[in-house]
C-alpha cells in the first residue's frame, strides 16, 4: 500500500511543488496574495490587471476556495486548482461562454423516462416535482457550469414558483421549462428573462394570471391583481424609489417615496388581462377559460385579446398606454417600464450580492453593481454576464480586508451546505443517479429545498434581521428566518447522518406497489475520502483539518476553532476504541460544518 | 439584555446586581399582579396565575367576508350583489346575543363546530367564541377622505409583507418595529421563575409577532416532544459527551463577526432548552382529546401539550405562535377558504376540548389574525388583496355569543369602501390587541409601550376598549 503514496500525491498536485509552505499563512483566511484578478473595461471597476501583492500556494488556493464559495454551490480540490490556474476572470469568462451541457427541460424529460422503465407501471405516467429534484441534482453533480447553477439557483429564489406549494406540483414538463427561463437565461439579459417570467404558464398559474380576465360587468369580477403587484414588489423595483446606491431616496420631509399606490396596481392589473394557455396538449381547440393543465405548459401563453382590457392605462409614472392597443403591446411596454425604471439596477443588483457574496453590501459596492447593470461596454442594460462579474470581482468580493470586517458576509443557504459536502467529496453512486428529494429529506428539517419555497416571499426575505445581534446593529441576515431553536439542531443532526448513514437517499428503485420510487439500499451515494485519507496517513491530524478547512471553510477556520477540533480528536484517538481514519475524517468535517467559521462565508 | 440559563442563575446568585435589578424592577413595576418578592426569588406554580395567548395567524389573507356573512334579507342581497360568483349560502346561522337591530349573521359552512360553541349549543353550552368585525391595521381613525388624501396610513397597504407584520407589531408606520406579542413580554417575562425557556414559543419558526427585545422566539416542532435534541443527546459516554462539549466549545469562543455571533447564540441557546423541553412535555399531564391530522390541529395539540407541562416547566405566561397558510386565495377560492375552514373549525374546537380538559381553558385565550381580507369583488375565480376584515377569539375567559365592533355594509361603494369592497377599518388591531393585554394582566400603563398608537384610538383604563374579554 505504501508504494502507491508518492503516485497519488504526483496526481493530486500536479502543478503544485509539495506540502512545505501550505501550514504558514492560514490563520484569518481569505488571503488574496497572489492572485490574478483582470477585469475588462466595460465593468467600471477600478481593478484593471490588478495583481494583489504576496506569493505563495496556499493563499493562492484559499482565495481561489472562497471564490468559489460565493460563486458556485459547491467546489472539489480539483476546481479550486482550475481556479487557481485559470485566475478568477478567466475562469468567470469560460463558465460565461461554456456551451449548456443540457437543457434543464431535456434533461427532466431524461430523467422522468428513466424513472417510468424503473417503476415499470403503464398506468404512472406523471410528471411529478420529485422528478424536478433528481434533475437538478443530476446535472448539479454531473456538469460544469457551476457559476450557471448557482446563478439559476439564486434567481429561483427571486422568481419564485413553489411547486411543491402550489398547483404546479405534478406539472414538471412546464416547470422545467420554467427552470430553464432562469438556467438559460442566467447569463442573458434581464429583460428576457422578466418577459419570459411573466409570459411563462406556471408563473401564470403559481401568481394567477393565467386566464385572467378583464372587468366582467356582469359577473361582477375585476381582474386579478396579484401578478401586477408581485412583478413589481418582488420581481424589479421594489416598494421605494431608491438611489443607485440601493438606498431609499427621501422626499423633503424625509418619508420614503413608494414606488407605485393601489391606483397604480389596479391600473397594472388590466395590462395583466387576456393571457392563457395557446395549445392544448390533446390537439382539442383551446379555449381561454379552459383549465391549465389541459394545455403544453412549456408554451409561453397565447394573448387572446377578446379577453384583454382595450382601455388606456396609466403606468406609476405617468406614462399612458393609450387604448385599443393590442396586448402584447400593452405588456411589451409595461416590461420595459420596469426594466427601465432606475430601481431595478439596485434592487436585482443588490439581491445577487446577498446571494452571492455578502448580506450587507456597502453602498458603493451596489452602486458598482447596478452601474455594471444599468449599462455595460456596449451601452447595453440588462446584460446579466456583466452584472455577475460585477458581483463577483468587486472588490469588496475579493478583497482579504473584507473577511474581517464584523458586519461581512452571510449564512450559508441549507441546500447550499449539504451541496458544499457532496461536491468537495465528490459523492458519487453505483448507478451515477443523484435521485435524491430534498423536499423529504430537508425540507422538514433545515427549511430549504429545491423550488420548495412557502409563497412567492422565498423561503427568507431579504429584509429578514436577526433581533439580538443584527437588526440592534441596522443589518440584515436574510437565511436567519429559516434558522431557529429546531432548523438549527436538525441541521447538526441532517449533517451527522450524511457524514456517518449516508449522503442522501438515493431514490432508484421503485417502490412495493410501482407507484413511484424509493431508496435504494444497493445504489447507496459514498463519498470519495481517498485524498483525505492519504494525507491524514502521511502528514496527520493538522494536515487534515487544514485540507478541508480549505475545501470547506475556504482557509477561513481559526486558530481556536482549529485547536479544540485537534484536541477533541486527539481524545477519541486515544480513548474511543476502534476510532479509525474515516471516523477522525467523518468528525473534522462535522465540526467544521457545525462552526461559524464555516456557516458564515466571509 | 437577553436572558440564559447564566443570566438567570446571576441574577438569582447575586440578588441585586446591577443589571439584574434594572430589569427585575421595571418587570415588577409593569406586573401589577405579582409580588416583587415571588418574581424576584421564589418559583410562581399557582395555575390560577397563568396566562398564556395563543395567536393564530390565518397566512396569506383570510376571505373573512365569507368567514362571517350578513343574513338578513337586506344586507344579504348586497353581499350577493358585491360577491356574485364567491357568494355562499347554506352558512351556519348564529345567534348573537348583541345583535338586536334585525341584523342577522351565519359563518361559513364548514365552520359547523366553531358555530355551535359561538352558539353554546350541541355540547359547547360552556364554551365561548366571539368575534371582532371589521378589525385591521390602522394609524389613528381613518376614513375615505382621510384615506383618499393618503393621511397617516399604513405602509405597503394591501401588500402581504407589510400588512401580515402590521397585524404582528400594530405599528403599521414602521416596518422594523419588535412585534407586540413581543413587547408584551419583554415586561412579562421576568414573572417566570424558570428563564431557560423563552416565555414566547413559536410553532411556526421565526415570526414578527414574538419579537422582542428582552427574549428570543423559542421554535418547537409538532414531531417527538415538540424540541428537537443533536444525535445522542441522552448518551452519557465518553463519545457522545465529548462531541457534545466540542460544540460548545466551538461556539462559545466569542466570535466577532456579527452574523457569526447571532448564528452561536441562535445554536447555544437551542441546544441548552431542548433536552429540559422535552422532558417536560414528556410528562405533562397527557391529553385524551383527539386531534385531527391537519397541521393547524397538530401545532394546536403540541400548544395544548406545552401548556399541560407549564408547572414541569416552571412558567406562569406564555406566548404562542401558531400558523396556518394557503389564505392567499387569487384562485380557486371556493374549494381551497373551504378546505382552510373545515382545518379552523377541526383545530380550534379540539383544542378547546383539550383546555378544558386540563382545566386551563380560562386562562388561555385563542385569537386570530390575518394579512387582511380580501375584496368583496372577485377576480374571476378568486379574489384580491383589502384591509378590514372579521377575526375570531376564544377561550373561557372570553364573553361569548356576541360580534363585536361595527359589522360594515358590504355593498359597493359604501362609505367605508376604498374600491372593490376593501373595507376600511373600524375598529384597530390596537383596541384588539389591548384586550388581550388587559387580561393577560398588562396595567393601563404598560399599553404604551406595548401598543405604541393606542392613545390614536383610546385611553388606556383598567376596563377594555371593545369588552370581548370578561
Amino acid at each position: 500500500m505504501k508504494n502507491l503514496l508518492p503516485v497519488i500525491f504526483f496526481s493530486l498536485f500536479t502543478s503544485y511543488s509539495i506540502f512545505a509552505q501550505i501550514y504558514t499563512d492560514f490563520i484569518g483566511a481569505g488571503h488574496d496574495v497572489g492572485v490574478k484578478i483582470t477585469t475588462s473595461d466595460e465593468t467600471n471597476l477600478d481593478l484593471n490587471n490588478h495583481v494583489l501583492t504576496g506569493t505563495g500556494l496556499v493563499p493562492d488556493l484559499e482565495s481561489a476556495s472562497r471564490f468559489l464559495g460565493q460563486a458556485t454551490l459547491g467546489a472539489d480540490y480539483n476546481d479550486i486548482l482550475e481556479v487557481s490556474n485559470a485566475g478568477i476572470t478567466q475562469w468567470i469568462d469560460n463558465q460565461i461562454n461554456a456551451p449548456i451541457e443540457s437543457d434543464f427541460y431535456d434533461k427532466f424529460v431524461e430523467t422522468y423516462n428513466e424513472a417510468l422503465v424503473i417503476i415499470d407501471n403503464p398506468e404512472f405516467n406523471f410528471p411529478r416535482h420529485e422528478f424536478m429534484m433528481y434533475t437538478f441534482y443530476q446535472k448539479l453533480m454531473d456538469e460544469n457550469d457551476a457559476l450557471r447553477q448557482k446563478m439559476a439557483f439564486a434567481l429561483s429564489q427571486i422568481f419564485v414558483i413553489s411547486p411543491p406549494n402550489s398547483i404546479l406540483l405534478g406539472r414538471g414538463f412546464g416547470n422545467s421549462s420554467y427552470y430553464d427561463i432562469l438556467y438559460k437565461g442566467s447569463f442573458g439579459n434581464f429583460r428576457d428573462i422578466l418577459m419570459n417570467v411573466t409570459l411563462h404558464a406556471n408563473m401564470g398559474v403559481y401568481l394567477s394570471h393565467f386566464s385572467n380576465g378583464k372587468e366582467d360587468l356582469g359577473l361582477g369580477t375585476s381582474p386579478d391583481e396579484n401578478y401586477a403587484r408581485e412583478i413589481m414588489q418582488l420581481f424589479t423595483i421594489g416598494l421605494y424609489q431608491l438611489n443607485n446606491d440601493g438606498t431609499p431616496k427621501t422626499d423633503e420631509y424625509g418619508e420614503l417615496i413608494p414606488t407605485y399606490n393601489i391606483k397604480d396596481i389596479q391600473e397594472m392589473s388590466r395590462v395583466f388581462t387576456g393571457l392563457a394557455g395557446d395549445v392544448r396538449k390533446d390537439g382539442l381547440t383551446p379555449v381561454f377559460t379552459h383549465y391549465f393543465a389541459t394545455f403544453d405548459l412549456t408554451l409561453p401563453m397565447r394573448m387572446w385579446e377578446e379577453y384583454h382590457d382595450v382601455t388606456e392605462k396609466t403606468l406609476p409614472d405617468g406614462t399612458v398606454l393609450s387604448g385599443g392597443q393590442t396586448g402584447m403591446k400593452d405588456i411589451n411596454d409595461v416590461v420595459d417600464f420596469l426594466f427601465n425604471h432606475p430601481n431595478t439596477g439596485p434592487f436585482i443588483g443588490k439581491r445577487l450580492i446577498q446571494h452571492f457574496v455578502t448580506s450587507n453590501p456597502s453602498e458603493d459596492y451596489v452602486n458598482r453593481v447596478a452601474t455594471a447593470f444599468n449599462a455595460n461596454a456596449d451601452g447595453v442594460r440588462g446584460d446579466m454576464a456583466t452584472v455577475i462579474k460585477a458581483v463577483l470581482l468587486d472588490p469588496e468580493a475579493r478583497d482579504c480586508n473584507a473577511t474581517n470586517e464584523i458586519k461581512t458576509g452571510r449564512l450559508k443557504q441549507p441546500v447550499e451546505r449539504m451541496i458544499n459536502l457532496y461536491k468537495a467529496f465528490n459523492v458519487q453512486t453505483p448507478s451515477g443517479k443523484f435521485w435524491f428529494r430534498d423536499d423529504l429529506e430537508l425540507l422538514p428539517t433545515v427549511e430549504q429545498s429545491f423550488l420548495g419555497a412557502p409563497t412567492v416571499f422565498n423561503f427568507f426575505t431579504p429584509f429578514y434581521a436577526e433581533q439580538e445581534f443584527v437588526a440592534v446593529n441596522d443589518m440584515v441576515s436574510p437565511e436567519f428566518e429559516i434558522l431557529n431553536s429546531t432548523s438549527g439542531i436538525h441541521y447538526i443532526n441532517v449533517l451527522e447522518d450524511a457524514l456517518k448513514r449516508r449522503p442522501f437517499g438515493n431514490r432508484t428503485k421503485p417502490n412495493s406497489i410501482n407507484t413511484g420510487l424509493t431508496i435504494n439500499s444497493t445504489d447507496q451515494p459514498y463519498y470519495n475520502f481517498s485524498d483525505e485519507l492519504t494525507i491524514y496517513n502521511t502528514l496527520g491530524l493538522s494536515a487534515l483539518i487544514d485540507r478541508i478547512d480549505l475545501l470547506l471553510c475556504h482557509g477561513q477556520l481559526t486558530a481556536g476553532t482549529k485547536t479544540i477540533i485537534t484536541n477533541t480528536i486527539n481524545q477519541f484517538l486515544s480513548t474511543v476504541n476502534n476510532y479509525d481514519a474515516q471516523d477522525v475524517i467523518n468528525d473534522v468535517i462535522y465540526f467544521i460544518m457545525i462552526s461559524p467559521d464555516y456557516m458564515i462565508i466571509k | 439584555m437577553k436572558h440564559t440559563r447564566r443570566d438567570f442563575l446571576h441574577q438569582l446568585g447575586l440578588g441585586c446586581s446591577a443589571v439584574g435589578a434594572t430589569t427585575l424592577l421595571s418587570g415588577i413595576t409593569n406586573m401589577g399582579l405579582l409580588n416583587a418578592a415571588a418574581a424576584a426569588n421564589a418559583p410562581i406554580y399557582q395555575s390560577n396565575n397563568y396566562r398564556a395567548l395563543v395567536c393564530v395567524l390565518l397566512a396569506g389573507g383570510n376571505d373573512s367576508f365569507n368567514m362571517l356573512v350578513p343574513t338578513d334579507t337586506d344586507n344579504y342581497n348586497d353581499y350577493l350583489q358585491s360577491r356574485g360568483n364567491l357568494s355562499l349560502s347554506n352558512l351556519q346561522a348564529i345567534n348573537p346575543t348583541n345583535i338586536n337591530d334585525g341584523r342577522t349573521f351565519g359563518l361559513h359552512p364548514s365552520l359547523v363546530k366553531v358555530s355551535q360553541m359561538f352558539n353554546k349549543e350541541g355540547g359547547f353550552a360552556d364554551r365561548n367564541l366571539a368575534f371582532l368585525a371589521n378589525v385591521g391595521s390602522l394609524v389613528e381613525p381613518t376614513s375615505l377622505s382621510t384615506y383618499q388624501s393618503n393621511i397617516n396610513l399604513p405602509l405597503g397597504l394591501f401588500s402581504h409583507r407589510d400588512q401580515e407584520n402590521h397585524w404582528q407589531t400594530s405599528l403599521p408606520q414602521d416596518r422594523n418595529a419588535l412585534g407586540w406579542g413581543g413587547r408584551l413580554a419583554d415586561i412579562f417575562y421576568t414573572g417566570n421563575a424558570n428563564q431557560n425557556i423563552s416565555m414566547n414559543i413559536s410553532l411556526d419558526g421565526q415570526n414578527t409577532f414574538q419579537r422582542a427585545n428582552n427574549l428570543n422566539t423559542y421554535s418547537i416542532q409538532t414531531e417527538d416532544n415538540g424540541s428537537i435534541s443533536i444525535n445522542g443527546s441522552n448518551d452519557t459516554g465518553f463519545y457522545e459527551s465529548l462531541k457534545r462539549q466540542t460544540i460548545d466549545n466551538i461556539l462559545d469562543q466569542g466570535y466577532q463577526n456579527i452574523l457569526e455571533k447571532a448564528y452561536s447564540n441562535s445554536v447555544i441557546g437551542s441546544k441548552e432548552n431542548s433536552l429540559e423541553f422535552s422532558s417536560a412535555i414528556a410528562s405533562g399531564t397527557p391529553i385524551t382529546t383527539p386531534f385531527e391530522d391537519d397541521n393547524l390541529s397538530q401545532r394546536l395539540s403540541m400548544v395544548a401539550r406545552t401548556i399541560a407541562a407549564k408547572d414541569l416547566l416552571g412558567v406562569t405566561y406564555q406566548t404562542f405562535f401558531v400558523q396556518l397558510g394557503g389564505f392567499d386565495t387569487h384562485d380557486d377560492i371556493i374549494a381551497r377558504h373551504g378546505d382552510l375552514m373545515t382545518n379552523l373549525d377541526n383545530a380550534l374546537s379540539s383544542f378547546y376540548g383539550a383546555l378544558k380538559e386540563l382545566g386551563m381553558e380560562n386562562n388561555v385565550t385563542t385569537f386570530t389574525i390575518s394579512d387582511f381580507a380580501r375584496k368583496l369583488v372577485s377576480n374571476g375565480d378568486g379574489s384580491d388583496h383589502a384591509w378590514g376584515g372579521h377575526t375570531l377569539v376564544m377561550g373561557g375567559a372570553v364573553n361569548g355569543k356576541k360580534i363585536y365592533g361595527d359589522y360594515p355594509l358590504v355593498y359597493l361603494g359604501n362609505p367605508l369602501d376604498v374600491g372593490d369592497g376593501r373595507i376600511i377599518p373600524t375598529t384597530s388591531c390596537d383596541e384588539y390587541f389591548a384586550e388581550l393585554a388587559l387580561w393577560y394582566g398588562a396595567s393601563p400603563s404598560d399599553l404604551d409601550q406595548i401598543l405604541p398608537n393606542i392613545n390614536n384610538f383610546w385611553t388606556p383604563q383598567a376596563t377594555g376598549p371593545i369588552g370581548f374579554m370578561n
